[in-house]
């Protein structure tokens, strides 16, 4: 890979193994990075481009085809402080710059937002003023009157699949065991709090006073052997010898004896996220291992182990 | 005269503190203070404790002791609703109210005054919620007069098992937690 | 007991994660309104047994001691304020259901109370010459001929002095959610409190200056009145020394009294006065509490006080400057644990 633009995302935070990441950011010819706020992978950057936050651009219409099918318009509140421009307007001049104004055959994002609208029958003036419109529900159950039939070789809900065994994999999923905790160990779990937003709202001023850090969650019984309490600061070190910063113990019965817990997206090193910086740590960091799913190709990152280290004086 | 009091349920409230933020946005409050929080009560032991996430303010009390105690009658009780309210310019910071409180909801304002939850009554005058109670994702908040035998406070607290925090401190408070 | 674990997101300075409200000047303030309420007592108690102005002489210092340290106190008071250009507001109204509201009329009204007790008791010197002086004696003997004045004087000392007193004890004790604070004995034992410190006071400065004992007469007019019972058999308070030592251990024993009786009740009160008690009877305040309030502030000064009237000892200032130090470590720990204490 040759150039790469990242757009409202973090990679550094969102995928595992961040070595790998450096590394392949490094072979980059071109790293752009469009984003909100100023992340780390903004700092690895050979371009920023600052986009306006989605309070004040219009994006494109959000169209989804659910129980209730609906289109959403996503449009501007209040103008941007500064400069900042909307993706597309960015993607726009881009076109133009690269000769292919042919594509983007509109004057502005509001121009041909409001052709696709129209040229769909919709109202233009109902969207903007109502934020959506509704779709007509289709039936989609047996009672509805829809036919069961479905989109398989056999027409039915296969629960043993010859198309997977033609192709190598299991008819049938077939468990596989995660790996066992190795002892000592505790298997490293991550996950959301419903204050903060991925990795990147940990520097707005009212999240970042409501939950300023993450803490790592440890089985009460299990850290009361390990002398540890709540707010006790313990570093983690995983399986590659990976080891994380001072982050505040919390100890809890909600977690299972043989995994802990992070709150997923703290630990920032990027200097622009001036609240984050340096508050809690990044599990990302710590999971350094990951396995593909062969048939999926989703990422199971639940094969990673972590040691409770006491915090040097 | 209305009571007005808040219904909140436990089963809904996933604890994602729009409250605490729309509430700091209305209210202008001082960055490193609350007017509103979020807390997650566990009880029990796995396999089979048991969570309760509160949003908390200021109860309101039918009884309340900030007011008793205050010097200067910067701390009273509004002449609509029952409203518990602070005169910052009467208040001189003495922060009687402050230990008054069982449940800890006043603070100082960086400016010097006691300062805490008002039930957003700037917003009720105009027939609005609080702004905790309309930014709710979860619609998991009710706001209006507990004295009204037909109004939803009435209504939800007739026909769901509830509680109110610390009861036996006898200061009456005006929220209520379904459970 | 069942396992409960309690997660917030606020985090409000001086109320999380403990309260956190009252600092030193809190403690300073209500040590050195005891001390003052217990002169205003004395002195007025003592004005109310004199007749005539050859009469007076027992503590002619105190009074004005008692405006100085009143002064020092509410410049604590004032200290601890966090809206402090306000503090008039106190003044313009007057709230029967706050304590605060109370002591600070009665923190007013006693000035003018003390001085018109101290004019009663001119001093040797003045710092302003002796014109002052000769003012100040012509208004004192104005005020001395008037019997009824000198009786209104008096009284409004004493009362004052016990207003004063008691106030800052209700103040915290109506306080339901510091469990600790929550009893009606705190108001008498604040008072008895400042009454053995103003004694003890009193003491310590009679003995600095006389280098040992004054006349008998003051010391009868100030205390056989009260303090008959502590006599023992055949023995008269023939010196002021005896005298003032049997004062400091009358009041010392009442004190001790009324703690005893503060800690019971908290014992006999539900969960929370409990668990508040354990803070002064076993947790983080049991040291200084045992040792050196309870111990040195009131035990070992009752026994020296013991020694030195069976004549063992020698009549020093150490019991009294230990019964002071007590009176304001009771205050301190009090308003500190007071803090600490709480429903959740």
């Amino acid at each position: 890979m040759k150039g790469w633009f990242v757009y409202a995302t973090n990679p550094l935070y969102a995928l595992p193994n961040v070595d790998e990441t450096i590394a392949a950011i490094r072979a980059l010819d071109l790293l752009v990075v469009i984003d909100v706020v100023p992340s780390e992978i903004a700092g690895w950057a050979d371009v920023v481009l600052p986009e306006a936050v989605y309070l004040e651009r219009y994006d494109e219409l959000n169209v989804e085809l659910f129980r209730q099918p609906f289109v959403a318009l996503r449009q501007p509140v209040v103008a941007p402080p500064d400069d900042q421009k909307s993706n597309a307007w960015i993607a726009r001049e881009l076109g133009l710059k690269l000769g292919l104004g042919a594509w983007f055959p509109w004057r502005d994002v509001e121009e041909y937002l409001r052709w696709r609208v129209e040229a769909a029958g919709l109202s233009w003036e109902t969207l903007t003023s109502r934020g959506l419109v509704l779709g007509p529900r289709p039936p989609l159950t047996y009672e509805e009157g829809v036919a069961p039939v479905f989109d398989t070789p056999s027409g039915k809900i296969e629960f043993w699949s010859n198309q997977l065994q033609a192709k190598g994999f299991d008819p049938v999923p077939r468990y596989t065991p995660p790996d066992p905790v190795p002892p000592g160990s505790f298997r490293l779990l991550y996950g959301r709090s419903p204050v903060h937003s991925f990795s990147r709202t940990q520097t707005n001023p009212l999240l970042h006073d409501i939950m300023p850090e993450n803490a790592v969650w440890i089985h009460s019984e299990v850290a009361r052997r390990l002398g540890l309490r709540s707010g006790d600061r313990v570093r983690l070190r995983n399986q590659d010898g990976v080891e994380s910063g001072p982050v505040a113990v919390k100890a809890t019965c909600r977690i299972r004896p043989d995994c802990v817990f992070l709150v997923h997206g703290f630990g920032h090193t990027a200097r622009g996220l001036r609240r984050a910086l340096d508050r809690g740590v990044n599990d990302a960091l710590l999971l350094s291992r990951y396995r593909t799913d062969p048939l999926m190709g989703g990422t199971g990152l639940g094969m990673n182990f972590v040691a409770i280290l006491p915090v040097e004086t | 005269m209305p009571r007005l009091a808040m219904v909140i349920d436990t089963r809904r409230c996933v604890g994602c503190a729009d409250c605490v933020v729309a509430c700091k946005v209305e209210n202008d409050v001082p960055i490193g203070h609350d007017r509103d929080w979020i807390v997650e009560e566990i009880r029990g032991r796995c396999p089979g404790p048991t969570l309760e996430i509160r949003s908390e303010r200021c109860n309101h009390c039918a009884d309340p002791p900030c007011v008793y105690c205050c010097p200067t009658g910067a701390s009273h009780v509004h002449d609509y609703g029952g409203v518990v309210l602070v005169t910052a310019s009467k208040c001189i910071g003495c922060k009687a109210c402050l230990a008054a409180c069982p449940y800890g909801a006043r603070f100082i304002h960086p400016d010097g005054f006691a300062d805490k939850c008002t039930f957003c009554l700037h917003r009720v005058e105009k027939g609005l919620d609080p702004a905790c109670v309309a930014v709710c994702p979860t619609h998991c908040m009710t706001f209006g007069d507990l004295d009204d035998p037909f109004g939803p406070v009435r209504r939800l607290l007739d026909s769901r098992p509830h509680h109110a925090l610390l009861p036996e401190a006898g200061t009456e408070p005006c929220i209520f937690y379904l459970t | 007991m069942q396992h409960v674990e309690i997660s917030t997101t606020r985090a409000n300075p001086l109320v999380d994660p403990i309260l956190h409200v009252w600092g030193w000047e809190i403690p300073v303030y209500l040590f050195l309104g005891g001390l003052v309420a217990g002169l205003l007592a004395l002195s007025g108690f003592y004005l109310l047994r004199s007749r005539t102005a050859s009469e007076r002489g027992a503590w002619p210092q105190a009074p004005m001691l008692g405006v100085v340290l009143l002064t020092l106190g509410m410049g604590a008071l004032f200290l601890d304020l966090d809206h402090p250009w306000y503090v008039w507001r106190v003044y313009l109204t007057f709230e029967p259901a706050s304590p605060m509201s109370w002591g600070s009329w009665v923190l007013i009204l006693v000035y003018p109370a003390l001085l018109a007790a101290a004019l009663l008791h001119p001093p040797e010197r003045v710092p302003f010459g002796a014109g002052l002086l000769a003012v100040i004696r012509r208004w004192s003997e104005w005020m001395w001929a008037r019997p009824r004045l000198v009786q209104a004087i008096a009284l409004s000392n004493l009362v004052g002095g016990i207003a004063l007193g008691l106030y800052t004890g209700i103040l915290l004790g109506t306080m339901v959610a510091r469990p600790l604070w929550n009893s009606a004995i705190l108001g008498p034992l604040f008072l008895f409190s400042g009454l053995s410190s103003a004694a003890a006071l009193m003491h310590v400065l009679t003995l600095v200056r006389t280098h040992g004992l004054v006349d008998s007469t003051y010391a009868d007019l100030l205390l056989h009145g009260l303090f008959q019972l502590l006599k023992p058999p055949g023995r008269d308070p023939s010196t002021a020394g005896e005298a003032m030592v049997r004062a400091d251990a009358a009041f010392l024993s009442v004190e001790g009294a009324l703690i005893a009786l503060f800690l019971i009740g908290l014992a006999a009160s539900t969960e929370v006065q409990q668990q508040a008690l354990q803070l002064l009877l076993t947790g983080a305040y049991a040291p200084v509490f045992w040792c050196l309030i309870v111990g040195t502030g009131i035990l070992v000064p009752l026994v020296l006080q013991y020694l030195e009237l069976a004549g063992r000892i020698r009549h020093t200032v150490v019991p009294a400057l230990l019964v002071i130090a007590g009176a304001f470590l009771l205050r301190w720990v009090l308003v500190r644990a007071g803090q600490v204490s709480s429903w959740t």
